[in-house]
């Protein structure tokens, strides 16, 4: 994994940044130390239409439907002076308390597709619990999949893509996992909860990525 | 002083006819449509009571005053002079009646073409009863029959009450001229008199259809030039009628099963054409079986795989995933999310994504 500032390699351990030591307390220091609360569609810019909006909530549902232990939010600004979408993706991940995501799924199974209209530019951060199936190369992919959309102004079509593609994504890491749990966990800095025989499909309810401490 | 009497009688006539003129013009405005008036002199001539009782005696021959003069003047003469003719008139031959006898004959010099089958064409028409146009309007359609269809047709034309010569009959004309194995039906047609018209068919033909079709043929063509009163026309539906009758027959006789097979390879019937008595595809799927049920089991398979793989399609769009439950530790202090992903800017449209992904560290940012 990658620093959210200094862009460096980290290791999935460290509790700041070796390289910048960049930590949390950083970015709660810019953007703000308060949680904020949000719906997990926020077209903040007004870029979405109002006809436009109930289908791209149908796309979060359907994700939803078919990974009932994950979320993927969208938020779309127009920010004045944003240099860093990384950073404030990473912090508003954090420290979001979204008000239409069950508890079930906690931040740390959520997705974040953060859109920056005035720079034209997305970014995607993701909880702890999707870090062994999710990397910065493929998740620049998925933004890449909706980029001739993104292009054209047509922001519905370009995240319903991205979303796609983040299933297909997902998909092909519940299959690694189902295969080799144990690598696929530790590459992402975690390992297995329970490792009796009612893992994988069977634990439906169950939530993954608990963090400790 | 002549001068001046010139001068003065010129304008009195020219004074006169200007008033002639405008006298007229004034009788033509009043009324335009109206006769001039008729002279008295051009008045038809009309009977006096002693013109009509001479008349009704016979002692007065009407126009004996104008042409009959000179004869009755020669007439009434005492000197009986006989009226002879101008020698140039007497000269003339005179023009023999005709007879009957005469129109029945055929030239001699027009029998050869009668008495053979011709060489080109089906047309036979040596005393030019025909104009040439017509002439070649039926030649052109007995051609089109000849192509059409089996029957091929000869159309010998005579004048409408000549008789042929003694001995010669169109059976023997058949008989002697047309080959047997061919199928022909050879008709003596007379212009402007259909009703006499003799139809006989060649051997082949005689064989394959029962008379009464035969028969019918000529009686319906006769029937169809009846209709028409100019003798070419009649000519044109009684070919026409023919044709179709001819045509008509070779149906019948395939219907019947047999055949008038003279080269055509649409008459070819079953036992004939080889390549109708092979069996279909469908008899040679059911006769070999082991094809038949493996066609079956694809048949039946291939609907299922289909079907299947709808389903799985169907299925894995419906299908749920879940992540097996794992915990770790925290990373940079962050209590959920620490997975920092790709940037993506989409400010150019000619720059690939790859070139527009934004990987650079922000130690310089404004924070």
């Amino acid at each position: 994994m990658k620093c959210p500032r200094c862009v460096q390699k980290i290791h999935p351990g460290a509790s700041s940044c070796p390289h910048c030591g960049f930590a949390m307390e950083h970015a709660d220091e810019v953007f703000g130390t308060k949680d904020i609360k949000l719906k997990k569609f926020s077209d903040v810019a007004g870029v979405f239409r109002m006809k436009d909006r109930e289908p791209m909530r149908k796309v979060l549902e359907d994700f939803e439907t078919k990974f009932p232990q994950l979320f993927v939010s969208i938020y779309l600004s127009a920010f004045e002076d944003l240099n860093s979408l990384r950073q404030y993706g990473f912090w508003m991940l954090n420290r979001t308390n979204y008000v239409d995501v069950d508890s079930q799924r906690p931040n740390a199974t959520g997705i974040l597709i953060l859109v920056d209209v005035n720079a034209k530019s997305a970014s995607i951060t993701y909880g702890y619990a999707l870090m062994p199936y999710l990397n910065e190369s493929s998740t620049f992919e998925a933004l890449s999949a909706g980029h001739p959309m993104f292009l054209q102004g047509d922001y519905r079509g370009a995240l319903k893509a991205v979303i796609q593609k983040l299933e297909s994504l997902l998909i092909k890491g519940w299959r690694r996992v189902s295969r080799d749990p144990e690598t696929v966990l530790a590459a992402g800095g975690q390992k297995l909860k329970d490792a009796g025989p009612d893992q994988g499909e069977i634990r439906v309810a169950g939530t993954i990525g608990e963090v400790e401490g | 002083m002549k001068r001046w009497f010139a001068f003065f009688c010129a304008g009195m006539i020219s004074l006169l006819v200007a008033q002639t003129f405008e006298e007229d013009a004034q009788a033509f405005e009043e009324d335009p449509l109206a006769e001039p008036e008729v002279d008295a002199s051009e008045e038809l001539p009309e009977w006096n009571e002693e013109e009509l009782n001479a008349l009704e005696s016979g002692d007065y021959i009407p126009g004996s005053s104008l042409i009959g003069r000179l004869a009755r003047e020669v007439l009434d003469s005492e000197t009986q002079e006989v009226i002879e003719l101008d020698p140039a008139i007497r000269g003339l031959p005179e023009e023999d009646p005709k007879s009957g006898e005469w129109s029945k004959v055929i030239g001699r010099e027009f029998l050869p073409a009668y008495s053979s089958k011709p060489a080109n064409g089906y047309l036979v028409d040596p005393q030019e009863l025909l104009a040439t146009q017509e002439f070649r309007d039926r030649e052109a359609f007995l051609n089109y029959h000849a192509r059409d269809t089996v029957i091929n047709c000869y159309l010998y034309l005579f004048d409408g009450p000549q008789e042929l010569p003694e001995g010669e009959s169109l059976e023997r004309l058949v008989e002697t001229k047309f080959e047997a194995d061919k199928s022909s039906a050879v008709i003596f047609y007379f212009m402007g008199d259909p009703g006499r018209s003799e139809l006989v068919f060649s051997n082949r033909v005689v064989e394959a259809v029962r008379e009464e079709e035969r028969e019918k043929v000529l009686r319906l063509a006769i029937e169809d030039a009846l209709e028409k009163s100019d003798p070419t026309s009649q000519l044109d539906s009684f070919s026409m009628q023919l044709s179709m009758g001819l045509k008509r027959l070779e149906e019948v006789v395939t219907k019947e099963g047999g055949s008038l097979y003279g080269g055509k390879s649409f008459l070819i019937l079953e036992e004939i054409n080889p390549l109708l008595n092979q069996p279909s595809l469908w008899e040679k799927l059911i006769l070999n079986q082991a094809l038949f049920y493996s066609l079956l089991g694809l048949a039946v398979l291939l609907p299922a795989a289909l079907f299947g793989f709808m389903g799985r399609l169907i299925a894995n769009k419906r299908r749920v995933y879940v992540f097996p439950v794992a915990e770790g530790s925290l990373v940079l202090d962050a209590p959920h999310a620490a997975g920092v992903g790709g940037v993506l800017s989409f400010v150019s449209a000619t720059a690939p994504p790859s070139k527009q992904q934004r990987d650079v560290p922000d130690y310089l940012q404004k924070m």
